[in-house]
């Protein structure tokens, strides 16, 4: 049979989708003999390059919906010839959008043919090839923005970084805005006026924390406990063993000088305190070493020597304080009740749920620590000896220069050189220093050499310089030209991308040398930097986004549904969740292994909720997921995901479906239509209870809603076993078994979370190419877009070398057009 | 009380005091809101505006009668001794509120970002997010010359959701309820010893000499900034002028 154009025009393409198998297999046959012809000559089997036949796949799959008279989803393929993909520029976002659909399979849709696995495949290669290829000649690396302010956990690291000292920047910055689901994003980074006073404020406390302020006048700071926290054992690693409850936390002491410690304990709704009609201790430690042991309660002798109750409904926590002496710096503060045996055999304590009215009223239950309040400093001794002036003071002016004279100006020149050059990320200008060290007189004026440093320390960080990235465009380019970014540029995208944070000096030396582009430099600081404890904010903040953890403080299980919900759950999920992933990236894993992971971590808490046995404690620990464990095996087992992607009071199988989607198959559903009614719920009263599967099935009886349900609901279902708080349940919330079984929009069944996780890596490179565009997003600062999918094949495709390992996708990004280079401006 | 702002135009002010460090008390600086001017017979004038979300119980909200000498609902009851200074005004069910045809669901999120712009926000879950200039920041840009601040935009919890916090639309949305102009919505202080600290300052001392002390550096660090910013933004394209273009215009204003 020959095949010339005229054969395929009269292949109709009925709108039923069906055609005459008969003429498509002689056709497949055909093909496939030419196809060998032209490999013949070059000893291999596929072709290489888009052809005719290529072509007629398209006319026959596509073109009855995707033409111009049909409009389906908005995309007409007619017209367009597929042999010329990668060369007209203007069809090359379209021809992307397809290789994406036949790439995950989601095109033909459900219900029609669909090409083999061959020709899916052979057809997108080709198609990936041809367009790779002009990329190549041209790449097109985008064009991030010139200025990028800092965020407010890069606001935090850099401090750190700059000035060895540990700020909570969540109460000296109000929260950043996120797009495509990230806070580093360039475009929505804005500046308002309220940021700028929160700027001009925090530059105030940092550097006055940093250098020490012998004026300071005393305050008081808070320390509040989540009041659902269960104090009824250990509760950190940072509190002795035999402690009950309380809470540890890292402070910067401001000062050398006096502190005081207040303690408030926890009370009943009505505002009485519990548990006290026995004494309970409380111990104050700094750093460890007991400071004092507070009593609280108990029977006290009168001047007869007779016990008498008191009654302590209010007052026993008046007057609960502690005073010491403490040195500038960080320090642990811990406070907490020494455990106490239980009553004795025989008296059963009732067990609440901390969410339940019943806990909130009783009186008799064991104490619990309400909120710490550190007052001070008092008292004031000296500035103290702390990491942060260690840093900073990298000289000393003679102890007889005179007062902002040239000894003293030297000498500061000395330290606001090194400040500025790390504050800023580029080489120091005169006109810094002069600007800098007028601040340091101005400073000097009215206190000491430490004030003057602290005065040009605060100019320091309110300036663009240190608030912003900047890149620069060489001269004359335009929007037509791409160019190489410059080294230092390339340092500090590196530094945000790894660390979150400036960058160290190791990094601004190869940059000033102009040898970070060396051979095998970039990929050996990849390497250290991924090693370097900083490499940490990958997973708070690339993790934390893209897996939602961050969700986790803020989502609130119904509590009359999951009563058991307690924060130290709430904590144990979220904590579970950065060690896995910390462990994952830092034992340099396959991305793969996210999803199959057998490995996991655990304290006693949350092993209850999984059905974990022997595990005792507060403290985590890895465990293997074996046996009846391992449905929880990978991502899609962890408590922390299943409740971020579930409603307060039961599970959404959308919600679910739609974030697999969205984050691990990398094909978003559109959005819904106007209009939809909620869901019927279990109490809407007068039908029995469903299960929500039961409930869903209206999504695959109307036909408008199944086109995309159908899609979305199966990977939802698939995780049913797991209920909204990430629990294991073989009952449905209608009474009847859980039925996790379902179809995928390819046809491959699937039936609970391991054959899901199965499912979703049958083309393991769709998962890779998600993680690897949500990275570059976050590495990048910006959206990923079309001209970017030639970079993320070639990132792929070299690490499938490497197994998909962490490393090396980091270290393929780092190499990437996109990151490497930069498109000239709009004129 | 201590006043921080002149009579005059800010950047007039700015420009004189630039290059001395002293901060000059001239008798045409006159404080707007010093004791002469803040009385009775002429009181500053000062918006407030109050965000309810779950709302009222109109039909105990709205008074039976138009016109003066109403009967006070049972929920504005509390308001008794003020009520002849009370008008309730009707008729502003907010149009921008509701969804465009084929919109779909984000309710809350319109609600929020329309209230005080008026204006239908446009519905993205990206970084192309376009509201309205909310009333207040209006009211703030012509009468915040006569207050130590020029507005105060506060929230009872903190708002940190990520993503998008209804199908299709961005959490910026929803985080706030006043925006400076259509692209810049404004964030929203939740812990009340910042508003205190903004307001008094971060030190126990609240006298004059310390806050004047403050003032003086306060303004150095921002004269000196404007000088930087602008050169730095000098460098930049008219493209990628714009983030420090916000950063310049809130320094001035500061």
């Amino acid at each position: 049979m020959i095949i010339h154009s005229n054969h395929f025009r009269s292949v109709r393409f009925h709108s039923a989708g069906r055609q005459n198998p008969m003429i498509r297999r002689n056709n497949l046959a055909f093909v496939g003999f030419a196809l060998l012809a032209i490999g013949v000559g070059r000893g291999v089997a596929q072709p290489i390059s888009v052809s005719g036949d290529d072509q007629a796949l398209i006319q026959r799959h596509c073109l009855g919906c995707h033409n111009d008279r049909t409009l389906a989803a908005g995309l007409s393929l007619q017209g367009l010839e597929v042999q010329s993909v990668g060369q007209i520029q203007g069809e090359v976002e379209l021809w992307e959008k397809v290789i994406r659909k036949l790439r995950t399979r989601a095109m033909p849709p459900p219900g029609r043919p669909k090409p083999t696995d061959a020709e899916y495949d052979g057809l997108v290669a080709r198609m990936e090839t041809a367009i790779d290829a002009v990329a190549m000649a041209t790449p097109n690396p985008g064009r991030r923005p010139a200025v990028h302010r800092l965020n407010r956990a890069e606001y935090a690291n850099a401090v750190r970084d700059l000035l060895a000292l540990e700020i909570d920047a969540r109460t000296l910055l109000p929260p950043d805005d996120s797009g495509y689901g990230f806070d580093n994003i360039a475009d929505v980074l804005s500046v308002s006026p309220m940021l700028t006073e929160r700027y001009l404020s925090a530059a105030r406390k940092v550097s006055r924390l940093a250098v020490g302020d012998p004026a300071l006048a005393p305050s008081t700071e808070i320390f509040e406990i989540d009041k659902y926290l269960k104090q009824d054992g250990r509760v950190s690693d940072d509190l002795p063993f035999g402690s009950r409850g309380g809470l540890a936390i890292r402070h910067t002491f401001p000062v050398d000088g006096e502190y005081v410690v207040k303690i408030y304990l926890s009370r009943t709704y009505d505002g009485r305190l519990r548990g006290l009609a026995n004494r309970h201790a409380i111990e104050v430690r700094i750093d460890g070493r007991l400071v004092e042991t507070l009593l609280v309660g108990g029977p006290v002798l009168d001047a007869d020597g007779h016990e008498q109750r008191l009654d302590y409904r209010n007052s026993a926590d008046d007057g609960q304080e502690v005073r010491f002496t403490a040195s500038a710096g960080p320090h642990m503060l811990a406070v907490s009740f020494v455990a106490q045996a239980p009553v004795p055999e025989g008296m059963r304590r009732p067990h609440y749920a901390v969410t339940s009215y019943e806990y909130a009223g009783d009186q008799t239950l064991d104490p619990s620590l309400g909120r710490v309040e550190l007052r001070g400093p008092y008292a004031v001794t000296g500035r103290g000896d702390t990491p942060s002036r260690r840093v900073l003071f990298t000289c000393r002016p003679p102890a007889d220069a005179a007062a902002g004279g040239p000894d003293e100006a030297a000498c500061a020149r000395d330290i606001l050189a090194g400040l500025a050059r790390r504050a800023f990320r580029r080489p120091v200008t005169d006109a810094d220093l002069e600007m800098l060290l007028e601040f340091f007189h101005l400073g000097r004026e009215d206190g000491d050499f430490d004030t003057g440093i602290e005065m040009a320390l605060r100019r320091t960080l309110v300036s663009p310089d240190f608030l912003f990235r900047r890149e620069r465009d060489p001269a004359g380019v335009s929007a037509d030209t791409t160019y190489v970014i410059s080294d230092s540029e390339l340092a500090a995208r590196l530094s945000f991308f790894l660390w979150s944070s400036i960058p160290d000096d190791e990094l601004l030396d190869l940059a000033e040398r102009g040898e970070l582009r060396r051979p095998g430099v970039l990929e050996a600081q990849v390497e250290r930097m991924l090693a370097d404890p900083r490499a940490g904010a990958i997973v708070d903040n690339f993790g934390g986004q893209w897996l939602y953890s961050r969700n986790m403080a803020l989502v609130a299980p119904d509590p009359y549904t999951f009563a058991d919900f307690d924060a130290n759950l709430r904590g144990a999920m979220a904590r579970e969740m950065e060690l896995f992933l910390d462990s994952q990236m830092r034992e340099d894993h396959s991305v793969l292994e996210l999803m199959t992971s057998d490995q996991t971590f655990v304290n006693q808490r949350l092993a209850e909720h999984y059905g974990v046995p022997n595990v005792y404690g507060n403290h985590f620990r890895r465990i293997t997921l074996a046996g009846e464990l391992e449905p929880r095996r990978g991502l899609l087992g962890k408590g922390s995901l299943l409740t971020v992607t579930s409603y307060a009071h039961r599970t959404s199988p959308v919600v679910r479906g739609k974030w697999l989607l969205e984050n691990i198959l990398g094909t978003p559903p559109p959005p819904p239509p106007p209009d939809v009614p909620a869901l019927a719920e279990n109490d809407d009263g007068g039908v029995a209870p469903q299960s929500v599967r039961e409930r869903m099935e209206v999504h695959r009886a109307n036909p408008i809603c199944a086109s995309c349900h159908r899609v979305m609901d199966p990977l939802g279902f698939a995780l049913e076993n797991f209920d909204a708080i990430g629990r294991w349940r073989t009952t449905s919330d209608g009474g009847t078994p859980v039925d996790a079984e379902g179809e995928l929009a390819d046809g491959t069944p699937v039936n609970g979370p391991g054959s899901l996780t199965s499912a979703l890596l049958k083309r393991p490179e769709s998962f890779v190419t998600t993680v690897t565009e949500k990275l570059l997003t976050y590495g990048l600062g910006r959206g990923v877009e079309y001209f970017d999918a030639p970079a993320v094949r070639t990132i792929v495709r070299e690490a499938a070398d490497d197994d998909y390992r962490w490393s090396a996708l980091i270290a393929g990004i780092a190499r990437s057009v996109p990151f490497q280079m930069r498109r000239g401006p709009e004129s | 009380m201590i006043i921080t702002k002149m009579a005059l135009p800010r950047r007039t002010f700015l420009r004189g005091v630039g290059a001395t460090l002293a901060l000059p008390l001239l008798d045409g600086m006159v404080p707007a809101l010093s004791a002469m001017r803040n009385t009775a017979a002429q009181p500053v004038s000062r918006l407030y505006v109050g965000y309810v979300p779950n709302g009222v119980i109109m039909d105990k909200w709205t008074p039976a009668a138009e016109g003066a000498g109403f009967e006070l609902p049972q929920t504005l009851a509390p308001l008794k001794p003020f009520q002849d200074q009370l008008t309730v005004v009707t008729g502003l069910e907010s149009q921008p509120m509701f969804p465009l045809p084929g919109e779909g669901t984000g309710d809350h999120v319109r609600a929020a970002a329309a209230f005080l712009t008026g204006v239908h926000p446009k519905k993205t879950e990206g970084p192309d997010i376009r509201g309205g200039t909310s009333i207040d920041q209006i009211a703030a840009a012509k009468f915040g010359q006569q207050t130590q601040l020029a507005s105060l935009e506060l929230s009872l919890e903190p708002n940190e959701l990520i993503g998008a916090c209804e199908a299709g639309w961005s959490c910026a949305y929803s985080n706030t309820l006043s925006w400076r102009n259509p692209t810049t919505p404004l964030p929203m202080e939740n812990q009340p010893r910042a508003v205190f600290e903004r307001l008094f300052g971060d030190t126990d001392d609240t006298s004059q000499a310390a806050r004047m002390a403050r003032i003086r550096e306060d303004r150095s660090i921002l004269d000196s900034l404007v000088q930087e910013v602008g050169t730095f933004r000098g460098t930049l394209g008219a493209g990628d002028q714009d983030k420090v273009n916000q950063y310049l215009e809130a320094i001035r204003d500061h």
